[in-house]
């Protein structure tokens, strides 16, 4: 069975069985996610995906959910404008980069955030706690969530 | 052809509409739904997924994931994912029920986990039933022949909605009653011993130092649901605080509910039980 769907903004077609879950087809078809594993129960966050703009874990979806919608993997949320702002403020915050869970944390607090804008520093501690890592960077990704929700929400209200 | 499944890929339709999915019973009348998938996914944990031969998929039916609300009731479509569920602003959708998707897995889960799906799910009462049954919530099922209602009582009963060949749970409808004293614990979670799981739900409404209206019950899941009406009846227009001696009765009879149930409450259960009533009752009297 071949779908297309975009695939981190470029239009893709892949090859893969209805049995299988976009994790699996992404990880043989493509470079992405070429180098992790997944739990296979969505709770990881390794394999993360923002499906039609809503994170979800690749290692649940079935491949067959995946047509004709717009698929964004860590790798391709790294190009964009959001990620180096979110980045830049976890930098300023001192963050060591931690090679197992920076990327996933920022994808993961992005999208949660972009759904729930008023979260706050108890819920977003929660979220960070979602991902599990020995790396000893909570603390910095809480101020860096909690500075990512006031400054957008200073865009909102200039906006306003 | 992905490990662990043998045979052609299954048939699986996307319908973008009710009425699509419901017509697609015609041809297939024994298709299986697929909703979010979770609940399948984290219990077989497998790199495929075993679909029977003809699957009717719902992440396209919009129409069944609208929310809706009146004076009077509050519709959740089936097919509404947890996070959307929580995203919903105002009071209307009520805070034991968010209280209870909240705990739902991992955010990521909850944007495909659906509120039918955790109604529906095999083996366990799901996590957001306890809340609406407290809150005598309704759940509709229709078919191409039309539609009935299913109580949550019934759904108590049969430990999940049970859905006939050819059935969608559309929606489901809760009545809007101002609860605002809310109590929810969850202990544990899908990976926790079945006899170290729990989930207490209570609602407490007082007015002029009076309880007016108090409901509780607790969700062990190798035993279901524990409601105890005649509990909630005795201590429905008490004053408040509760009387040392009140509060004691009330104690035993939880306690003696849980020495009736079929499968008997592990120690830690019980303990946890008795723990959070005595918690729920030392919180009423602060009010």
């Amino acid at each position: 069975m071949k779908l297309s769907f975009i695939l981190n903004g470029d239009d893709v077609t892949l090859d893969g069985d209805t049995r299988e879950t976009l994790f699996t087809v992404l990880r043989r078809e493509t470079e992405v996610f070429a180098e992790k594993t997944s739990c296979l129960k969505g709770t990881c966050g390794r394999c993360h995906v923002l499906l039609d703009s809503k994170e979800v874990p690749s290692c649940v979806v079935p491949f067959f959910q995946v047509r004709q919608r717009e698929v964004v993997t860590p790798e391709g949320f790294r190009q964009t404008d959001e990620y180096r702002k979110f980045r830049a403020i976890l930098d300023e915050e001192g963050l060591v980069e931690c090679a197992e869970c920076t990327d996933v944390q920022i994808f993961h607090l992005f999208s949660y955030l972009e759904l729930f804008p008023h979260a706050g520093p108890e819920e977003c501690r929660m979220l960070i706690g979602e991902i599990p890592c020995r790396c000893g960077s909570r603390p910095v990704l809480e101020r860096g969530a909690a500075r990512w929700v006031e400054s957008r929400e200073a865009v909102r209200a200039a906006r306003r | 052809m992905p490990p662990g499944v043998e045979g052609p890929p299954p048939l699986v339709y996307s319908p973008r509409s009710l009425g699509e999915a419901l017509a697609l019973f015609v041809p297939n009348p024994h298709a299986q739904l697929f909703a979010g998938g979770t609940a399948w996914q984290t219990e077989h944990l497998t790199s495929s997924i075993r679909l029977p031969g003809v699957t009717i998929s719902l992440h396209l039916a919009e129409d069944l994931r609208k929310v809706a609300y009146g004076e009077r009731f509050l519709d959740l479509g089936g097919a509404l994912s947890l996070n959307q569920l929580l995203s919903v602003g105002g009071p209307w959708v009520p805070a034991i029920l968010k209280d209870a998707a909240r705990v739902i897995g991992t955010s990521a889960l909850r944007n495909l986990a659906t509120v039918a799906g955790n109604l529906c799910q095999k083996g366990v009462l799901g996590d957001l039933f306890p809340p609406l049954h407290l809150l005598g919530a309704l759940c509709e099922i229709r078919n191409l022949r039309g539609s009935r209602w299913l109580s949550a009582q019934q759904i108590a009963e049969d430990g999940r909605v049970v859905l006939a060949a050819g059935e969608i749970l559309t929606r489901v409808r809760i009545p809007q009653e101002d609860w605002p004293l809310v109590f929810y614990q969850k202990i544990g979670n899908i990976r926790t011993p079945w006899d170290e799981r729990l989930a207490l739900s209570g609602l407490a409404r007082t007015k002029n130092g009076q309880l007016e209206g108090f409901r509780l019950s607790f969700h062990l899941p190798h035993s279901g649901l524990v409601r105890i009406r005649e509990l909630e009846g005795e201590l429905t227009g008490q004053t408040l605080p509760l009387s040392h001696r009140e509060r004691t009765q009330a104690v035993d009879k939880v306690d003696e509910a849980l020495g009736l149930l079929p499968v008997p409450a592990s120690v830690f259960q019980r303990d946890r039980v008795l723990h959070m009533t005595r918690w729920i009752l030392t919180r009423l009297d602060d009010e």
